[in-house]
């Protein structure tokens, strides 16, 4: 579990994250959302104590990242990274087999039972058949399950997830969190995943937390926390929210044709204004 | 079955980290052993190039009786002696140290532009990419022209002076390019190309206003093999051998660092520690490298790239395996150069451009592209 005491960071004068108190308990997915520049990606910096934190501190399994060694940090935490670069000339058991680095001694290099970890990893993560094939020839849904793979060799109670659905199609992007949801609470024992698809945030995780300005503006189930005043008020944008037709989780729809925060009704309101059929023609005319 | 690839030196308790996860289906990769058998092939490859270089020279050898005067070098092994005794002088004063030295410079050079195209994760990088070869070239010409002394009582001071000017030009580009929250290798890699600009103009300058004949500082600037002795290979392994063994054993994190930083950081690694050391064994092993027998283009940039299109990017195997090329690479070179225009001397520097070039354009033709 993590727990988040008074953080905070800034740059220079200008605050990233405003003391932001915040727990993840063991089983959970927490989803971190909010607008860019909200600090998501400094608060998985901090959480994953690659950064360090100019006041408070982060607290994983009792222990206390800013007091940790480098290697010791990546056996309590292990990240899948927004973008990550995959450098070319290496095959994908070689790039899995990386995430055993804090388990090994600088000099010391992997062998059998690493080899074996990964290659649970990468079967849980359905790319062992890619093994031997080189990195750059894997598909983008390929890749991101190889990275997945590679953060699951670290063997981390804690797995940080910033963005892993970008750039990913439809059936990918489930896939990845079917997948994540699959490992708790066995494999793993939270998770914390940063996202701009609020729909399937609200999804897959227990819990949201809606960042402002570095501070946490709502925290709480997906249906308390993604509501259109919430929406409104934080991203300044006009949304519908309905309900799923499967799950009931709550699913966001921007209300189209009004943009960006000049809105002072309800979105409900403007229901009518443009027609559909308007709009459709209107978008072939440009 | 894997095979282990190095016995380990501390057994670790592990086990219970993987208990969650699933059983494996198929089979593992074979590739995972290491490649121990190209390194010997490669080291023996090296020692045949060197005696047949050996060979060639003003008076020819034959190959069979090079091999019997090294043989007979070796302890407790008796051949019997049927050359003439000036052979021996020729072999073992003239023409080995200078492909010992050939062979030792090669690897040093080629084993720091791998380490530094690691690092860099830049596919430009050399030896001389951020001061190394700029700063011994000022060291050496300061010596040469200034009217210092050339010797201290024996001992020559040109490559205590290129020595000290390879350091100090790598110490100040890492001194600018330090932060309190680490280094950024961009600016190092700036750093280095300005601190590299402005000793070759001060090189430049002290040159025109010395005394007219500037042969001798041309003639290092150059580089070259001419005056290789046995006390300079042993005068620069202290530096290069522990070089090699360092960048050697950190191999596996070298592979680590290819990603990029922060995630190289959330993997465990030390960033900034890993390139601390790298940069002062990568900038060691050059500037040995280049004290006595000058900079020399070329071998430090294409030898690892040869490599690595051939056998892959894996440092473990990269790194050794490049040093080994360089090696036998620049013994050819420095052959080419005392015997192609004989008895005049061709500078190495000259023939490592003109062979190395092609054979890199070919490889980069042959193969996908070059990433680092």
């Amino acid at each position: 579990m993590i727990i988040t005491e008074g953080l905070r960071f800034s740059y220079g004068e200008t605050p990233i994250l405003d003391g932001l108190d915040l727990r993840v308990d063991r089983g959970e997915i927490v989803g971190i959302v909010g607008p860019n520049g909200a600090g998501k990606t400094t608060l998985l910096k901090l959480l994953s104590g690659v950064m360090h934190p100019t006041g408070g501190r982060v607290v994983v399994d009792g222990k206390d990242l800013n007091s940790t060694g480098d290697a010791e940090r990546a056996r309590l935490v292990s990240v899948v990274p927004q973008n990550p670069q995959l450098p070319a000339g290496y095959r994908a058991l070689d790039v899995v087999l990386m995430g055993r680095n804090p388990h090994l001694r600088i000099f010391e290099w992997e062998g059998a039972h690493d080899v074996e970890v990964a290659a649970r990893a990468m079967r849980l993560t359905d790319v062992w058949d890619m093994a031997d094939r080189p990195i750059s020839s894997l598909s983008g849904g390929e890749r991101q399950r190889t990275v997945l793979a590679m953060a699951l060799a670290q063997a981390s109670p804690v797995m940080l997830l910033d963005e892993p659905t970008t750039n990913l199609d439809l059936a990918h992007q489930v896939g990845i969190m079917d997948l994540v949801r699959g490992l708790l609470p066995d494999r793993l024992d939270c998770a914390v995943v940063a996202m701009h698809d609020l729909t399937l945030a609200a999804q897959y995780c227990d819990r949201l937390v809606m960042l402002s300005e570095g501070k946490s503006y709502a925290d709480g189930p997906p249906l308390e926390v993604l509501t259109e005043e919430n929406i409104l008020a934080v991203y300044g944008a006009s949304v519908f929210v309905i309900a799923h037709p499967q799950s009931g989780t709550p699913v966001v729809l921007p209300a189209s044709g009004v943009g960006n925060g000049v809105l002072s009704t309800s979105p409900l309101g403007l229901i009518g204004a443009e027609s559909p059929h308007q709009r459709s023609e209107a978008s072939r005319g440009s | 079955m894997i095979k282990q690839w190095l016995p380990k030196a501390v057994s670790r308790v592990k086990g219970a980290d993987s208990t969650a996860l699933p059983a494996i289906g198929g089979a593992i990769p074979e590739t995972m052993s290491y490649p121990w058998r190209r390194l010997a092939v490669g080291l023996a490859a090296v020692a045949v190039i060197g005696m047949l270089a050996a060979t060639q020279g003003s008076v020819d050898i034959p190959p069979l009786t090079v091999f019997k005067m090294v043989v007979a070098k070796v302890p407790l092994v008796s051949v019997a002696e049927s050359w003439p005794d000036s052979w021996d002088t020729i072999l073992w004063r003239l023409r080995m140290p200078r492909i010992v030295l050939a062979g030792i410079v090669g690897g040093a050079l080629a084993l720091s532009g791998a380490t530094y195209q690691a690092l860099f994760r830049n596919p430009l990088a050399g030896p001389s990419l951020i001061g190394a070869t700029a700063g011994a070239g000022l060291g050496a010409t300061f010596v040469l022209v200034t009217g210092v002394p050339l010797y201290f009582k024996d001992t020559s001071l040109v490559p205590i002076a290129a020595f000290a000017g390879s350091i100090a030009a790598v110490m100040g580009a890492y001194t600018i390019a330090r932060r309190a929250e680490g280094m950024s290798l961009i600016t190092l890699i700036l750093a280095g190309v300005a601190i590299s600009s402005a000793a070759g103009a001060l090189t430049s300058l002290l040159m025109i206003r010395s005394d007219p004949d500037l042969r001798p500082v041309l003639s290092w600037l150059l580089g070259g093999f001419g005056s290789a002795q046995w006390k300079h290979s042993v005068l620069v392994l202290p530096y290069i051998v522990p070089s090699l063994l360092v960048v050697l054993f950190y191999g596996r994190v070298l592979n680590v660092m290819q990603l990029d930083e922060d995630h190289a950081r959330q993997l465990g690694v030390n960033v900034e520690r890993t390139k601390l050391v790298l940069i002062i064994a990568a900038t060691l092993s050059t500037a040995a490298a280049v004290s006595f027998t000058g900079p020399i283009g070329f071998v430090g940039l294409i030898a690892p790239h040869a490599v690595r299109l051939t056998w892959g990017n894996d440092y473990r195997s990269l790194v050794p395996m490049a040093a080994i090329v360089g090696a036998g690479f620049l013994i050819l070179a420095d052959l080419a150069a005392r015997t192609v225009a004989s008895p005049a001397e061709l500078p190495v520097g000259v023939v490592t451009a003109l062979c190395g070039a092609p054979f890199f354009l070919y490889l980069l033709r042959r193969r996908e592209p070059i990433t680092a």
